[in-house]
This record gives structure tokens, C-alpha cells and sequence, in this order.
């Protein structure tokens, strides 16, 4: 009789040198999940009709906020830098808005650098702003918590 | 060329890649104590994408060192794919330079992470395929008889092309025209593609730990396999905590949530058993390569708890958005995947090296310990930070961000003066590594002595 170690895992006394023969199933099973689960998130994440980036302006924005890196410092649904503040509603944000983006982006302001950025680079910038702010919240203005972890819309306490 | 001199050439690649992107690091912490004129011609905005790849670079080398350590040990130099691995280190150095005279001139992609041009993620999907087909060439006969660390390995290799190709589905207008599927989609792919640089740095880590204590019940069996495919399942399905922001069903935040953190669980499980095996063969490891696979449980356990508290819903609602989230980042970074990665470094420097420096172990042994001690700091400076920013964030206290910024002063010297000694202790443990590194390719008698080294 083979006598198992201290501490020896689950699995121990059938140890043999070889690959269990449901390793490959069950990951072949997996893959096909990813596959029909990316599916579903793909459809779904189309079907958001608040994020689309309508016109050339905005789509141009899009290309500027890459092109000068703007995620280095900034957030879109916290997601990004920590640098400066995150700006998914900047647009329609009571003490700021449109004049103080704009103000902002032509001549910069403390940590955040003039970029010298032409009146249509700017208005392109503030077009894609103004598509960010339209598709969503950030953070949610109502967030209530249930007993079990969940974040969902109501009151934040 | 020699078929082995590609480990040290990926070693040394990796380890520069390690000194600079943390200096950087430090660099980016204290931008706004640098003078303004080396500001302006070193903005954050370029030191940052630089500081991301060259951590990152660091990470994916690393663990490309010791996989190829032991594909060389598999065969000889006139295998088919043996020449791939060194065109695979001519790509890597063909990216980097053009990923670092990119930003350097200002031209970005703008993606988080991501931030160099598109046209950059060719070379380097290539390099990665080249990985792929090495590393299947090699192993593909023996499958039957695969320790799980080559399944980790080659699970790593094709989701790393798979969800890298994932990163860039933002170039098609239907995605990239649409801020809520851009974001769901870029962060459901960064997730997968974190765990799969996470499924070949726990690989290296475990095949480290095998051929140090030669215990089976680690590498074959039930019980690894199981683990191994819990982490797969986390892998591909556990991203959604990125993005429980993001408006979207709360069907995929509840997938998301169900399989979440299970990935360090495994991790913190396989370390447990390593150190108990190791206990009783003390004497085979590197005396730091055993302090620092001690110290990567410890950030596994500390880390787990994080992680498991801010993927709670309830919990991300406050954190999301915040410096906590970073300290998740760079515990998982740092504390566990560096930290595991130099512990493979360390053991394959016991082989390149007969006598290294009396002073350089020295040295890296008291390195160990401010390591830990100033990742301890950092990630407390990062956790301040995000509660002053988390406060302001949902609470509007105080009411603007520069009013948040001051309030925000203690935390952020605490994680400059940590980041400085973690960077400088980072270098340290790097040095040993290097060197021996540089005396094999100087010596070039790497392939033998990886046969007489590697068991698997």
C-alpha cells in the first residue's frame, strides 16, 4: 500500500505521469464557451445606442483623444489615468460644461499642458465629449446596495 | 548564433526592461517635482506608455526566458524550430525600439496600455507567434504526458495572439464608433490578456518549483489539472470586474463576479504546497530565490484579500475609478509576478553562473528584504490615495479636484519615497540575474549547461 505524504493534494494515490484524460474535453468546452459568451457580449455591446460616436466631428475627437494620449491622465468611466480628473460627464457637469473644456484644451491648465491645438481640433474634441456624456453616468448619481454585494440603481447611502 | 544563447539574450532583455520601467516609475511619480524644462521636453504623458511597456516587457520576457530554457534542454540545435526563438528576441528588439522612438517622438496609439501606434502590435503579434510555434514544435509529441505547466504554457501562448488580436478589434468602426462596446470590448480583452501573461508566469514559477523539489504531485495528477482549468475559467470569463461601471446587462457582471479571484486562489494553493515540499529539500534552492517564492504567498494572500473586496459590487461602487484599483494592479505586478519571476531568474543564475559575486548576493539578500518593505509602503500610499480620491469621487469631498490633489499630499510622498527604494531594491535583485546573464553570452556555453541544469 502507497502511503500518502503530509500535505499531499487531492488526487494523490492516482498520480500517474500523464495528462488526466478530461483535461482536453473540458478545455475544448471552455474554448466553445468563451466563443459563444464573446458572441453575446459583442451583440450586446453593438446594440448600446447611447455610446455611438455620431458624425465625423466626433469620430475625429475619438482620434484626437488618442493621437495625444489624453488616457495617460484622464478617465472615461474611471477607466484610465489617475493624473487629472475623470471626464466622461465633464459636458453637462454643473460648475464646468462646454466653455470650460474648451478654455481647458486651448490654454491648458496647471498639470494639464497647451497642446497649441487648432479650433478644430477642438471642436472635435469637445464633440466626442459630448458623445461620452451622452452614454452614460459616471459615477452612477444613485447606487444602491443589496444584501448580497450587488451595486444597483437607487439611492447611494 | 548558438541554439541556448537565446535564454540569457531574453534574460537580459528582460531584466533592462525591468530597471528602466521602474525608474520610470519613479519618474512618473514625481513629474511634478521635476523642473518645468524637463517636463516639457519629458511629459507624463510620454513617460508614462514608456514606464507600462517596459513593465510589461519586463513580465512577458521573463517568463519567455524560462520556457525557452527549457524548450533549448528539450532538444538540440537541429530541431526545425530551433532557429525561431532567436528571430522571435529580433522581433522583441525591433518592437521595443519602435515602440520607444514612437512615444519618444509623440506618436500614440492612445489605448490604456496600449498607448503605441497599432502598426507596432504586428511585429510583436508576430514575435508572439513564433513563441507559439516553438514552443508547440518542441512539446507537441509528448502531449499525453504534459506536466501542467506546459498546458499553462501553451494555454499563455495562443490566448496571448488570441486576445491581443482582441485589443485591436477597436480599428472596425462597428466597435470603435461606439464608447460603451469600445470599453466593454477593450477591457473584456485586457482582462484575458492579463491572465494569459498570468498563465505563463505561473507556469515558469511552477516548472521552477518542480525541478527544485521533483515532487509529481505538483505538476501531474488531479488536483493540478483541476486548479489549472479553474484559472483557465477565470482567464476567459473573469474580466467583467473592469467594467461593472460601464452601463451594460448585470448578467455579465454576475459571470464575472461568480468566477472572479479564483486565479489567486489557485496560485496562493500551489505556493503553500511548494513551500511545505521545499521545507524538506532546503538546501536545493538559491537562498533569495527562496525568500522571494516566501514572499510572493504572502503578496498572494494580501493580494487575494483585495481583490476579492473590491470585486465585490457593493465594494467596486466606492473603489472603481480610484488609486485602489491600482494598488490591485501592482500587487498582482509586483508582488507577485515580478517577485516570482526574478525567484526564476535567481534559480537559473545558480546554473549560469558557478561563483557570482560574493557582494551582488549580498547585496540582493538585504535587496529582499527593503523589497518587501517598501512594497508594503507603496501599496499603502496607493490605498490612501485612493481613498482621498474615492471621497471626492462619490461624495464630492472636497469639492474640486485640486482641493482633492492637496488633501491627497501625505499619501503621495509615502508612495514616491516607497517607489524610489522599491525601484532601487528592484535593481539590486536585478544585478545577479543580469550578470550571470551577460557571463553566459560572453562565455557562450549556455546550451550545456541548460541540459545539465533543466530536468524538465
Amino acid at each position: 500500500m502507497r502511503l500518502i505524504p503530509p500535505g499531499a493534494p487531492f488526487g494523490y494515490r492516482r498520480l500517474v505521469r500523464r495528462t488526466p484524460w478530461w483535461v482536453l474535453p473540458v478545455c475544448a468546452g471552455m474554448v466553445v464557451l468563451f466563443l459563444a459568451y464573446s458572441g453575446v457580449v459583442y451583440r450586446v455591446g453593438m446594440r448600446q445606442h447611447g455610446g455611438h460616436l455620431r458624425g465625423v466631428v466626433a469620430q475625429a475627437g475619438r482620434r484626437q483623444w488618442q493621437a495625444r494620449n489624453c488616457v495617460a491622465c484622464h478617465q472615461l468611466y474611471g477607466l484610465g489615468g489617475f493624473r487629472g480628473p475623470d471626464l466622461t460627464n465633464i459636458m453637462s457637469h454643473s460648475d464646468r460644461g462646454e466653455a470650460y473644456v474648451r478654455a481647458v484644451l486651448r490654454f491648458g491648465m496647471g498639470a494639464m499642458p497647451d497642446f497649441h491645438l487648432t479650433e478644430q481640433e477642438i471642436d472635435a474634441l469637445v464633440e466626442f465629449l459630448r458623445a461620452v456624456d451622452a452614454s452614460g453616468t459616471f459615477p452612477a448619481p444613485a447606487v444602491a446596495f443589496t444584501w448580497y454585494g450587488d451595486a444597483v440603481p437607487g439611492e447611494r447611502p | 548564433m548558438s541554439h541556448g544563447r537565446v535564454v540569457p539574450l531574453f534574460g537580459a532583455t528582460a531584466l533592462v526592461g525591468l530597471c528602466a520601467g521602474v525608474w520610470l516609475g519613479v519618474l512618473a511619480a514625481g513629474h511634478d517635482l521635476l523642473p518645468r524644462a524637463v517636463a516639457v521636453w519629458l511629459p507624463f504623458q510620454m513617460v508614462r506608455p514608456l514606464h507600462v511597456v517596459c513593465v510589461v516587457a519586463w513580465i512577458v520576457l521573463a517568463a519567455y526566458t524560462r520556457v525557452y530554457w527549457t524548450l533549448v534542454a528539450l532538444s538540440s540545435g537541429e530541431a526545425w524550430w530551433s532557429r525561431l526563438p532567436r528571430w522571435h528576441w529580433v522581433l522583441v528588439v525591433l518592437t521595443g525600439t519602435g515602440v520607444v522612438g514612437a512615444i519618444g517622438m509623440g506618436i500614440f496609439g492612445g489605448r490604456e496600455y496600449l498607448e503605441f501606434p497599432p502598426l507596432l502590435a504586428v511585429p510583436l503579434f508576430l514575435g508572439a507567434t513564433l513563441f507559439a510555434v516553438s514552443l508547440f514544435g518542441a512539446i507537441r509529441t509528448t502531449w499525453r504526458a504534459w506536466p501542467v505547466f506546459y498546458w499553462m504554457w501553451g494555454t499563455g501562448a495562443l490566448l496571448f495572439l488570441a486576445t491581443l488580436a482582441e485589443a485591436y478589434v477597436w480599428l472596425l468602426p462597428a466597435v470603435g464608433h461606439n464608447v460603451l462596446a469600445d470599453t466593454t470590448v477593450q477591457w473584456k480583452a485586457y482582462g484575458a490578456l492579463v491572465g494569459s501573461m498570468n498563465m505563463l508566469v505561473y507556469g515558469a514559477a511552477l516548472a521552477t518549483m518542480y525541478r527544485l523539489v521533483r515532487d509529481d504531485t505538483m505538476v501531474w495528477g488531479r488536483a493540478p489539472f483541476l486548479l489549472y482549468l479553474v484559472a483557465l475559467a477565470n482567464l476567459l470569463f473573469g474580466w467583467g470586474h473592469h467594467t461593472y461601471i460601464v452601463p451594460m446587462p448585470a448578467w455579465i457582471r454576475y459571470v464575472a463576479y461568480a468566477v472572479s479571484m479564483t486565479e489567486l486562489a489557485v496560485l496562493w494553493h500551489l505556493l503553500r504546497h511548494f513551500r511545505n515540499a521545499l521545507r524538506r529539500h532546503r538546501q536545493v534552492a538559491h537562498p533569495v530565490a527562496r525568500r522571494l517564492f516566501a514572499s510572493a504567498q504572502y503578496w498572494t494572500a494580501g493580494n487575494m484579500g483585495l481583490a476579492i473586496l473590491i470585486s465585490v459590487p457593493a465594494i467596486n461602487a466606492w473603489t472603481h475609478g480610484t488609486q485602489v484599483t491600482v494598488a490591485h494592479a501592482m500587487g498582482s505586478m509586483i508582488g507577485i509576478s515580478t517577485t516570482l519571476l526574478l525567484a526564476v531568474l535567481y534559480d537559473m543564475t545558480d546554473t549560469m553562473v558557478r561563483s557570482p559575486p560574493r557582494w551582488m548576493m549580498r547585496l540582493s539578500l538585504v535587496a529582499v528584504k527593503l523589497f518587501n518593505v517598501a512594497l508594503a509602503l507603496f501599496l499603502g500610499g496607493l490605498l490612501g490615495l485612493g481613498a482621498v480620491r474615492g471621497r471626492w469621487l462619490y461624495l464630492q469631498v472636497p469639492a474640486t479636484f485640486h482641493d482633492m490633489t492637496m488633501r491627497a499630499a501625505l499619501p503621495s510622498e509615502v508612495l514616491l519615497g516607497a517607489g524610489l527604494v522599491l525601484a532601487a531594491s528592484l535593481t539590486c535583485l536585478a544585478l545577479p540575474p543580469l550578470h550571470a546573464c551577460v557571463t553566459a553570452l560572453a562565455a557562450r556555453r549556455m546550451p550545456a549547461v541548460c541540459r545539465a541544469a533543466t530536468l524538465t
